[in-house]
């Protein structure tokens, strides 16, 4: 059995909409039983001025889908390079500035060498960047500690590449 | 899928239990694990502290990665349906 349903108007905020949600009037059919609910309440409200119906349930999808962009925009890092110049010691500097990726998430920032595998962590970019150095100095000492047959594939080139780039003072 | 919320004690755990790094403390606030395969170093991981607050997935990502295993594989390390065994035959097929 078909169900009722009553024409209404419904007119979208012309200053929200975008695209799909271009602003102006349309139809849409409402459920009769929906549109008599106590529920509609919620949904659907008499304009005082014009005696159009406002039906939020149109807006509340348009805001539940902005919602969504929003949380998967805030979960995507933003990126950016930069470099390190020094290493917080007397012992160990680097040769040359060594490029960083920096991800800046919602709670911390990540700053990683990637042909190292190597990353450091903070609540900021100093801090983070800090870290990395600390990493940097642990990772030259390990693998330095190992002798090339010792190390695998990967292992090997990240000790050809630390050692191009630290150097350690007596 | 993505990887699942997991404290930093039980990845710790987890970690040490099945992979049995070579574990190295220095300077930096976590410690290192160096990973073996046939008498050779492949992999290396840092080891999150003993802490049961829940690892963010943007830090636990990266110990996926330097474990050389998917987001689901680290699922599974951490909810102990991947054994140790399993995790080295992994790391041997990967010819590293």
């Amino acid at each position: 059995m078909k169900k009722s349903t009553k024409d209404v108007s419904v007119q979208i905020y012309p200053m929200l909409p975008i695209g799909s949600y271009a602003g102006g009037d349309v139809k849409q059919s409402i459920p009769l039983e929906e549109f008599e609910g106590s529920a509609i309440n919620d949904k659907i409200i008499q304009s005082e001025s014009s005696g159009t119906l406002l039906v939020y349930s149109v807006l509340n999808n348009f805001i539940s889908d902005l919602n969504k962009r929003v949380q998967k925009l805030e979960k995507t890092p933003q990126v950016v390079s930069t470099k390190i110049f020094e290493l917080a010691s007397n012992t160990y500097t680097l040769k040359s500035p060594v490029d960083v990726v920096l991800k800046t998430y919602p709670e911390e920032i990540i700053a990683l060498v990637p042909d190292l595998e190597v990353y450091g962590e903070g609540i900021n970019e100093m801090d983070a960047l800090n870290d990395l150095g600390m990493e940097l100095i642990d990772l030259f000492e390990d693998l330095n500690s190992f002798g090339d047959n010792e190390l695998g594939k990967y292992p090997l080139k990240w000790k050809r590449i630390i050692n191009s780039l630290i150097e350690k003072h007596a | 899928m993505k990887i699942k919320d997991f404290s930093e004690k039980d990845i710790r755990q987890s970690i040490k239990k099945k992979i049995k790094p070579r574990i190295i403390n220095k300077r930096s606030a976590h410690n290192k694990g160096y990973i073996y395969l046939k008498g050779k170093v492949v992999a290396k991981v840092k080891i999150p502290n003993e802490h049961p607050r829940i690892m963010k997935p943007s830090k636990s990502q990266y110990i996926a990665a330097s474990l050389r295993l998917t987001e689901e594989e680290f699922n599974a390390l951490i909810e102990c349906t991947l054994t140790g065994a399993m995790y080295y035959n992994k790391l041997s097929k990967l010819g590293l």
